[in-house]
């Protein structure tokens, strides 16, 4: 595959349709880069749900104001995409929240470098604990204030973060013949 | 509340509460006593897999239970970026391998949104029918593993002989009876004849009166509700807060439902209930997933009525394979194939996001592509994985053989768990 040294997604300042007012005014406070897929033929129809890019700093609190004030109760799945040859910051990390009444989901998604850390989430939800654990032990993305930041796929002593796009799919040397 | 939701109420014991029973859980006072550390798993045979809990027990009570998943972990989602879509889909089976057909199609239909097509009605209407008797399968799996593991063998049998009926379909139509990689991008790989769409359509009808026969083995059994009712109780604040989705999350008392709330495939035009529980506990469970294999027999019933005919797959060259028949006899249909296999397929730039109902919960993926006929990123959302977090809370407190009774209620699959 060419080297894709920049994501695909193109940020502006304009809320796309299909956010709700109540999202647009939960997230005011915060500086919010919103996403668009121009070459996407099926998104806005069943493809994808809204996105937005924000700061490291602004991430637990914009999802603790989309929690408290637009009622995402639900965080649905959380992630991270790499780059391994984006500069400065290589890795995209998504975490997806859902209103349960609405039915509206919103992607947040924050850039972080190779060895910074994400402040964590799970002071909101339960279920951030394991979602960051997986996402640290497959990316080594450090979330601070994780009560146990651990692996939880791979062995404890493993060396090297197997969803990199720089891991050979073969894995380690070491592990050959 | 909807109109969509149905309470599922608890019918009374038949001879009345007999009061010896109210205190048969021992409880050990104030004293700690001494504590032991206990390994259980991951060969434990009610672990349904690989599961390994650590437990700290004091005497026959659990004080911390700490899960430990991981080893059946295979790198799923590498395999997918490597790969690509076409050649991802064997891989699906072998996610949940209760329902591999269930896992075929949440995977096609998260690849036919990063291509940008759309699979015909019959390709959608057969898919639904998979998923819905993949769903009664896995349930009736679940169901039979956890009776057994409470110590009722016969409901077992019953189970897995309704099970046996479900692979012979299964093989009929997609040639395999376990991993039947039967989705294809933009359709499906094997047309439905009429006579299996009809013998599909008399077992789902006479499915409730089988349905019967198990709650008559389980639902007023004696033991059975001592051992299951008010065990492992989980609230809705903890059920969201742990994000739980699929029959664990409806029994306490949330009726979210992919299947009710964002329709996808044929579910938009049939007519199905959502069962809910009103105590979240083991027994709701129960409950809510014998509920849920009524209404998957409603669901196939009414698709089969409405079947419409057409292709089965979309003409949509630059994505989707061409007919086996084709590539069997004709040289431009097999190097056609050949490209698409081998990566001479471009797909859109952008994210995408595509969840489903699976059996065991919401599963489904998000998709980052970066051109190409491999994804950038794959990230599988595995429900299993989820649901399994919240044992941490819910076993402590409990005693050791309540465990058995808790794992089978959750209904997890190690091999979606882990990737």
């Amino acid at each position: 595959m060419d080297r894709v040294t920049q994501s695909c997604m193109v940020y502006t300042d304009e809320a796309p349709e299909g956010v709700s007012d109540a999202v647009k005014t939960a997230l005011k406070p915060f500086e919010v880069k919103w996403s668009v897929h121009p070459e996407h033929p099926t998104f806005g129809g069943h493809g994808g749900w809204p996105g937005c890019l924000v700061s490291n700093e602004d991430w637990p609190k914009v999802f603790a104001a989309l929690k408290d004030e637009a009622n995402f109760e639900y965080l649905v799945d959380h992630t991270a995409v790499d780059y391994p040859d984006r500069k400065p910051e290589r890795f995209t990390v998504l975490g997806l929240a859902q209103n349960l009444e609405t039915q509206e989901r919103l992607m947040v998604r924050t850039r972080v470098a190779e060895g910074g850390a994400v402040p964590t989430l799970t002071h909101l939800w339960m279920s951030a604990d394991w979602a960051e654990r997986e996402t640290f032990d497959m990316f080594g993305i450090r979330f601070a204030g994780h009560p146990e930041l651990t692996r939880i796929y791979m062995p404890q002593d493993f060396d090297g973060w197997p969803l990199r796009r720089d891991f050979p799919m073969q894995g380690h040397n070491r592990f050959r013949d | 509340m909807s109109d969509h939701e149905t309470i599922v109420a608890k019918p009374p014991l038949p001879t009345g509460e007999n009061p010896e029973f109210a205190d048969i859980r021992l409880d050990a006072g104030d004293d700690p006593g001494e504590r032991m550390v206990l390994n259980m798993g991951p060969q434990h045979p009610s672990t349904h897999g690989v599961l390994r809990i650590l437990l700290e027990i004091d005497g026959e009570r659990v004080v911390t239970a700490v899960p430990d998943v991981g080893y059946l972990h295979r790198g799923k989602e590498k395999i997918g970026e490597s790969l690509g879509y076409h050649r991802y889909i064997p891989y699906t089976d072998r996610l949940d391998y209760l329902a591999p057909l269930a896992n075929n199609c949440s995977a096609t239909w998260a690849f036919e949104k990063v291509c940008g097509i759309q699979a015909p009605e019959r390709a959608e209407a057969i898919r639904t029918i998979g998923c819905e008797l993949a769903r009664i399968s896995a349930h009736l799996l679940g169901l039979g593993a956890y009776a057994m593991d409470v110590g009722a063998m016969t409901v077992f049998l019953y189970t897995f002989s309704e099970r046996e009926t479900l692979y012979n379909f299964f093989e009929y139509l997609t040639g395999a009876r376990f991993t039947t990689t039967y989705t294809r991008i933009g359709g499906v790989s094997r047309d439905a004849e009429e006579g299996w769409l009809k013998d599909v359509r008399a077992f789902a009808e006479t499915l409730h009166a089988k349905a019967d026969t198990w709650e008559n083995l389980l639902t007023n059994n004696r033991i059975w509700r001592i051992r299951n009712e008010g065990v492992a109780v989980i609230t809705r604040e903890m059920a969201l807060s742990y994000g739980l989705t699929g029959p664990v999350l409806r029994a306490s008392g949330v009726p979210y439902d992919v299947r009710k709330d964002r329709p996808y495939g044929f579910y938009d035009r049939v007519d199905f209930e959502v069962p809910v529980g009103r105590h979240g506990d083991c027994y709701d469970r129960y409950l809510v997933r014998m509920a849920e294999i009524r209404q998957s027999a409603r669901i196939v019933t009414q698709v089969i009525d409405q079947m419409p005919d057409g292709p089965i797959l979309a003409d949509e060259p630059k994505f989707v394979l061409p007919d086996k028949q084709g590539v069997m006899t004709g040289m431009e249909q097999l190097i056609h194939q050949f490209m698409l296999i081998t990566g001479e397929m471009d797909t859109p730039k952008g994210e995408v996001h595509s969840h489903t109902e699976l059996p065991k919960g919401e599963g489904g993926y998000i998709i980052r592509s970066e051109g190409g006929a491999a994804p950038w990123r794959l990230k599988y959302r595995a429900p299993s994985f989820v649901n399994l977090q919240i044992l941490k809370d819910i076993i402590p407190g409990n005693m050791i053989a309540d465990i058995v009774a808790i794992l089978g209620s959750i209904d997890f699959v190690m091999g979606e768990c882990d990737k």
